[in-house]
């Protein structure tokens, strides 16, 4: 099957299936897919706000907290150590439960995903109690598949790291040995660019493998590990082909988001000046059009996701033989 | 085969576990308030404590509560006294796990879309939220006379969170001795002159907008 038959294929699946696309919208929030969700560069706007109206707000903040500030720390030491004690282990818990709540969302929803998209491509059951039930049963094996192919990743690195010392630190006050070596350096570098990339791949057939036929991590990332090497360039195009679709549709999205993001602002600062008695008729419907923004842009992310999946799944089912009788 | 329960019925179970939750909250403060003592700084400091309970143990303990009720009576407080039901496919209340899993992973899916997987339940031809679609659970209603018992709770607790903040208030009078609070407020509105004068120092008086100085200076 051709790249363009299968866009074709994927995109009819995204289109029939909307809770496939329901899906890709947890999928995103939860820190997957393409995004774009109002993240305001504060560090950018904290110099201006800074400076605004001439006053400068941290010496003001600085004197506020010489003067009024110790008042509340009066209170803070009033408070018996051992309710110190009691802060720190509540901190150390919620930071526990929130890591290991990350790991498990992530992975179910990625389960649940690659779930739904493949029963999307070959006409199945999609609704979320499918994905669900997909992602319960696969999230503590896609979770070892990926901390197996991180372990081999870092290793690599390390190695790499290690190499690039040695080479650099022997070749060191000879130029044509230089040469040499730094070109030995670039090969390396480029294998190991090409390892990431293959690694990267192996981790996509694996998770498939886990979630659809219901592989053990290392059995799966073993059998990825021989598709890839057999079939690299066909999965390495599909691949190609998502980050492109990825970042065109960043690409879009931002300059939509751009242009209706300024529109509203543009919209305010114009009744803040000429008509600033509707400000408050303004705000709301300001705050009830961002959000509006924000669903649309998740939607259209959550398009591009469903895509990239459908794509994969469409890949992982054709390297497996499924479309032969077709 | 009972009924399922709707999205007003069960907004209203809602409303009951968060009064409820109000009510539980009025108690622990007139509990820290009864047991921290007295002086001049009692209601900064009982709402400081309060404040680490938001922080660190809030939402374990209101998750820790939904959990065990469901999985104990088939619901919250509030779904109980409207009759409603938590239950799985065989009609059987939520297993702890799958109770966990409704409450922590089903909830947090359901507001991600500005909470449209609560709203999904007035379209949905069986009453199902996001949250019940990702557990597998179905909410039916099992008992009669709901409002009125609706209504009964609602003025319960809401007599009951009035009484508890009268009382509180008492303790924080009875408290707090007058003198102390005297030398507290003279102590605040010295503390923000001198603060004022340092602004005025470093060259920013009329940058800052001073026209409440006067109300300071008493």
């Amino acid at each position: 099957m051709g790249y363009g038959e299968i866009l074709k294929r994927s995109f009819e699946a995204v289109k029939k299936y909307r809770w496939l696309l329901v899906w890709a919208v947890f999928w995103g929030a939860i820190g997957g897919g393409v995004s774009f969700n109002f993240n305001s560069n504060w560090s950018a706007s904290k110099d201006s706000l800074k400076t605004l109206a001439g006053v400068d707000f941290e010496k003001v903040g600085e004197i506020f907290w010489e003067t009024v500030g110790s008042y509340y720390w009066e209170i803070i030491r009033n408070i018996p150590s051992w309710v110190f004690l009691v802060i720190i282990a509540g901190v150390l818990i919620n930071i526990v439960y929130w890591f290991l709540f990350g790991i498990f969302t992530r992975n179910w929803a990625k389960g649940g995903m690659i779930k739904l998209s493949y029963e999307a491509v070959s006409n199945g059951q999609v609704d979320l109690g499918t994905g669900s039930l997909a992602g319960v049963m696969a999230f503590w094996r896609l979770f070892l598949a990926s901390l197996l192919i991180g372990v081999v990743m870092t290793l690599g690195g390390l190695v790499f790291g290690l190499l690039s010392m040695g080479i650099f630190t022997v070749g060191m006050g000879i130029p044509i040995v230089n040469i040499f070596l730094i070109l030995l350096w670039l090969g390396v570098f480029l294998a190991v660019i090409l390892g990431v990339v293959f690694l990267l791949l192996v981790q996509i057939y694996a998770d498939w493998s886990i979630v659809i036929d219901k592989k053990r991590p290392v059995e799966a990332v073993c059998e990825g590990f021989e598709m890839v090497k057999r079939k690299f360039l066909k999965i390495l195009g599909m691949g190609a082909i998502n980050k492109g679709v990825s970042c065109l549709a960043s690409l879009v999205l931002f300059m939509v988001m751009l242009f209706l993001g300024g529109l509203v602002f543009l919209g305010g600062v114009f009744l803040l000046v000429v008509l600033r008695e509707y400000v408050v008729i303004f705000l709301p419907v300001a705050i009830i059009l961002l959000i509006l923004l924000s669903v649309v842009s998740s939607f259209f992310s959550a398009t591009v996701t469903a895509l990239r999946f459908n794509n994969w799944s469409l890949i992982f089912k054709e390297l497996k033989g499924e479309f032969l009788n077709e | 085969m009972n009924k399922y329960a709707g999205f007003l019925p069960r907004l209203g179970a809602f409303v009951i576990d968060k009064l409820f939750f109000l009510f539980y909250f009025l108690v622990l403060f007139f509990l820290v308030l009864e047991f921290l003592g007295n002086d001049y700084i009692l209601v900064e400091k009982a709402i400081l404590w309060l404040v680490f309970y938001f922080i660190f143990a809030h939402y374990f303990v209101w998750n820790l509560y939904l959990i065990l009720l469901t999985n104990l009576f088939g619901g919250s407080l509030g779904k109980v006294v409207l009759g409603l039901r938590v239950t799985d496919e065989n009609g059987r209340n939520l297993s702890i796990k799958r109770s966990a899993f409704r409450y922590l992973i089903g909830y947090f899916i359901s507001r991600i879309l500005f909470y449209l997987g609560f709203l999904y339940i007035i379209w949905d031809r069986k009453k199902r939220g996001f949250h019940d679609k990702i557990a597998g659970s179905y909410v039916v209603v099992y008992g009669k006379q709901a409002l009125l018992r609706f209504i009964l709770i609602l003025m319960v607790l809401l007599m009951g969170s009035g009484f508890l903040t009268a009382r509180c208030r008492q303790i924080i009078i009875d408290k707090s001795i007058l003198v102390s609070v005297l030398w507290q407020v003279r102590n605040h509105v010295k503390r923000f002159e001198n603060f004022f004068e340092k602004v005025e120092k470093v060259g920013l008086k009329e940058k800052i907008n001073l026209e409440n100085k006067e109300e300071f200076s008493l």
